[in-house]
């Protein structure tokens, strides 16, 4: 591997990484730097990190089987499997998975550490909460993944992480695997960081609600057992990489198969952020090489930026696409793009200048960032933070010309 | 010896002793958190304490006391309305002061699951409805943790919060104690020990969520322990809790002279408390005459003879391990018999324990038949030199109840 680990952590401000390598089944791997800056523990190549989203692969790899079984139609109204899941419009499956359900993503409701806690939580979902007709549009929702997990537990008849165990785990002989922290803690575990007041910190929360798990918010594994899970995408579920939707320009991946973002130039992977961690995949299975980087720190994005741009390059012959960054003369941001925009938890206000960010009530949610124009449909954040500048792309005009979706993964509707 | 070489000594992975002396707390570490990840114990590393949680527990229930919104004579109905055992008259009975001293007549454990999520302990509470109530309150002691478990589900309802958001807001926050862990998703954030078992690390860090109160998840350094001790020794509102309750409590082979309220007492006036946890043993000794106070904790089953010779090093006798006598007596007539507990039958006779299991549970803990001897006047011990006493007179001589920290009582 041509890079030097523990210089980028360093020039990153990342407190630990581990990456791994798969070329022709073959898996290298390499860890550098602590688990956490307040226990100093050492990251081994046997660390477990979080993965976040990247769980997502496991879930849609789980409903693929149900498929394969000929339990499940991916073409079926989710509802004739789960009879008190009732949304404004028939959603599927298949919508589920190339998050085009319309299903708002971000809701995150803790119900508990029991089994039962994805069975509750999707029972708190209610037509209200479906945008817009499933099919008709992107936006990613890890809400939706939510209710995939409940649909394999109902058609499995089992809480997600045994069925998770017994159908990818123990069969793929993956000793690292964690899916809570009872498990976890029986590793060294990486913990997240995040800023507090310019000086990163470890977290005081290690997970995400236990209620969304199949969606991303408590695996955790070494980055060498990741890419054994990927192996096996190697030669089968190829059908979880067909496209299924175009997604709003400029957001990190131009198509979503199923589970899988689609990058171009045959190479597909995932992103998942927790709390305080982050981690990244690609994979270009013509080429069976895959790359998984796996980092506690908020500058996780252009270090596995870095030593993903490299192993394409040098294993795969493909160029990896520059991290978006303001342009020196940005177009003005124009009035038909302003205005308030609705997410799931956060309102977003656009104004020629910045983003401002407001709870439901209105009081802030976060500071506000300045923001410039980066191309025809989309605005840029000013000022990286930890080595990222965040884009949005507006999607749809109203009546009045003006935007009706603020897009940042999720589509936000416009509200004012 | 260095605690290096204890460990050693012992096969211990990896163990922390903290000793409190005049109100200064010393500590030291050594070994492995676990085989399996080799990660280096720190002092401010955590170890499940286990049942020394107990005592933790009685500080948040002697809280309610002195402000005078508990009251430990009381019935705990009066604070818990809806609160019911299978047996109507105990269930009007129970005070705190029978819980903290384990007398409330409350088998050991019980075993329905309820869950890791916050309402874990209420839900478990509320399955104490339709189980066997063995003892009449008051009558003997017996170990109990779902006691434990009762007060922490009081602790709950009086203060109107879940028993952790008590413990944290009521002790740890105050005591500006760091490394504590009140369950995993919190101790990952520290270096955590994992308990070994004598073929290596465990598989689960902790079980029975429900029970925490008693002593299933809580972890801490040997610091922060000692300077949780440091605060009882200060503090003139808990020396009551270390007034002696039981004076006559059976011979078990482990030198516990009596109780307190949750305390255990010694010979010579020492007190203290064990933890065993998921290959996780902790051992704690006060003298409060002296200022004194000694934590061992270690992450594994072998920590007792560690512990024993730390405690030794700093003059605290630790009671030696009950062994068979050379010649024993005979196991008398007045002995033999079948005694009852929630899970078993067990028959005593000349030479053997016998367990015939009462719930499906039982069934499948597959307990063996026991080679015992004659220990004492009136105790027994089995070939893994567990000590039993056989305690009371019935109308013919016969001993009433079996008792090995939990009593059974005869059927026949």
């Amino acid at each position: 591997m041509g890079w030097n680990l523990a210089e980028l952590i360093q020039r990153h401000d990342v407190p630990g990484v581990q990456v791994a390598v798969l070329i022709n089944g073959q898996i290298d791997t390499q860890a550098a730097g602590v688990l956490s800056t307040r226990t100093r523990i050492e990251t081994t190549t046997d660390s477990v990190f979080q993965i976040g989203s990247i769980t997502k692969l496991w879930t849609a790899t789980l409903a693929q089987k149900l498929v394969n079984d000929g339990v499940l139609d991916p073409d079926c109204p989710i509802h004739n499997y789960l009879p008190e899941f009732e949304m404004l419009e028939p959603i599927t499956a298949r919508h589920l998975l190339s998050h085009t359900s319309g299903i708002d993503g971000n809701h995150f409701t803790d119900t508990g550490r029991n089994d039962d806690a994805t069975a509750r939580f999707v029972a708190t979902l209610t037509p209200e909460d479906q945008l817009f007709p499933a099919g008709t549009m992107f936006s990613y929702s890890n809400t939706g993944f939510a209710v995939l997990g409940r649909l394999i537990e109902v058609l499995r008849d089992k809480p997600f992480h045994d069925v998770l165990r017994e159908e990818l785990v123990t069969p793929l002989g993956l000793r690292t695997v964690a899916t809570d922290a009872y498990e976890a803690i029986l590793h060294r575990a990486a913990v997240g960081h995040e800023d507090v007041n310019g000086t990163l910190e470890p977290v005081t929360t290690w997970a995400l609600a236990y209620s969304n798990a199949p969606g991303g918010a408590q695996l955790a594994m070494s980055a060498h057992d990741l890419l054994k899970f990927i192996n096996l995408h190697m030669t089968d579920f190829q059908q979880l990489r067909e496209p299924q939707v175009t997604v709003p320009p400029n957001l990190g991946a131009p198509h979503w198969g199923l589970g899988w973002m689609l990058y171009g130039k045959g190479v597909v992977g995932h992103t998942g952020t927790t709390i305080g961690q982050k981690a990244f995949l690609r994979v270009v299975p013509d080429k069976r090489v895959a790359v998984a980087v796996l980092t506690n720190g908020l500058g996780g994005a252009p270090l596995a930026h870095e030593v993903i741009t490299h192993t394409l390059r040098d294993l795969a012959g493909i160029d990896t696409p520059p991290r978006p960054t303001p342009p020196d003369d940005p177009a003005p941001i124009e009035d038909w793009m302003t205005g308030t925009y609705r997410g799931t938890k956060v309102d977003y206000t656009v104004t020629k200048t910045d983003i401002r960010y407001s709870w439901r009530d209105g009081t802030e949610s976060h500071p506000p960032q300045e923001i410039v124009r980066f191309d025809d449909t989309s605005i840029i954040t000013k000022k990286p933070d930890f080595g990222t500048h965040y884009v949005a792309t507006f999607v749809d005009r109203d009546e009045q010309g003006r935007a009706k979706w603020f897009h940042n993964i999720n589509a936000c509707r416009r509200i004012a | 010896m260095t605690l290096r070489e204890l460990i050693q000594k012992y096969d211990v992975p990896g163990a922390q002793v903290a000793v409190l002396n005049d109100g200064e707390i010393h500590d030291e570490a050594a070994g492995v958190l676990s085989l399996h990840t080799q990660v280096e114990t720190t002092p401010d590393s955590v170890f499940k304490i286990g049942s020394i949680t107990k005592i933790w527990t009685a500080t948040l229930v002697n809280q309610l006391v002195e402000e005078k919104k508990l009251d430990l004579d009381e019935p705990i109905t009066n604070h818990l309305p809806g609160f019911q055992l299978s047996d109507r008259e105990a269930t009007d009975t129970i005070t705190p002061r029978h819980l903290l001293t384990h007398t409330s007549g409350i088998a050991p454990n019980h075993f329905t699951d309820t869950g890791r999520s916050d309402d874990a302990l209420e839900k478990f509470i509320a399955t104490l409805r339709t189980e066997e109530h063995l003892l009449e309150p008051g009558t003997l002691f017996s170990y109990s943790n779902t006691g434990f478990a009762l007060l922490g589900r009081l602790v709950e309802v009086v203060r109107g919060k879940r028993f952790h958001d008590v413990l944290r807001e009521h002790l740890i926050t105050p005591l500006g104690l760091k490394a504590v862990a009140t369950d995993p998703y919190e101790a990952i954030l520290h270096r955590t020990a994992v308990g070994h078992l004598d073929t290596g690390p465990t598989k689960s860090w902790a079980v029975s969520y429900r029970t925490a109160p008693s002593g299933s998840h809580f972890a801490t350094s040997a610091r922060d322990l000692l300077t949780f001790v440091h605060h009882h020794l200060t503090d003139p509102a808990l020396a009551a809790l270390r007034e002696p309750q039981l004076t006559e409590i059976p011979e078990f082979g482990d030198g516990i002279r009596g109780y307190g309220l949750a305390w255990m007492i010694y010979g010579h006036g020492h007190l203290g408390h064990t933890g065993i946890s998921k290959g996780q043993k902790a051992f704690l000794r006060v003298i409060p005459d002296e200022n004194l106070a000694v934590a061992v904790l270690t992450n594994s089953v072998n920590g007792e003879p560690l512990a024993r010779e730390v405690f030794a090093a700093h003059g605290i006798d630790m009671h030696e391990p009950p062994a068979p006598p050379h010649n024993p007596a005979p196991i008398d007539d007045w002995m033999h018999g079948t005694y009852r507990n929630p899970l078993f039958d067990i028959t005593l006779d000349a030479e053997h324990l016998t367990y015939r299991p009462r719930t499906g549970f039982a069934e499948s803990l597959r307990k063996p038949r026991a080679e015992v001897v004659r220990h004492s006047e009136r105790t027994i011990i089995t070939s893994s030199n567990e000590v039993m006493s056989l305690i009371g007179s019935d109308e013919h001589g016969r001993a009433k109840y079996l008792h090995n920290g939990a009593a059974a009582y005869r059927i026949a």
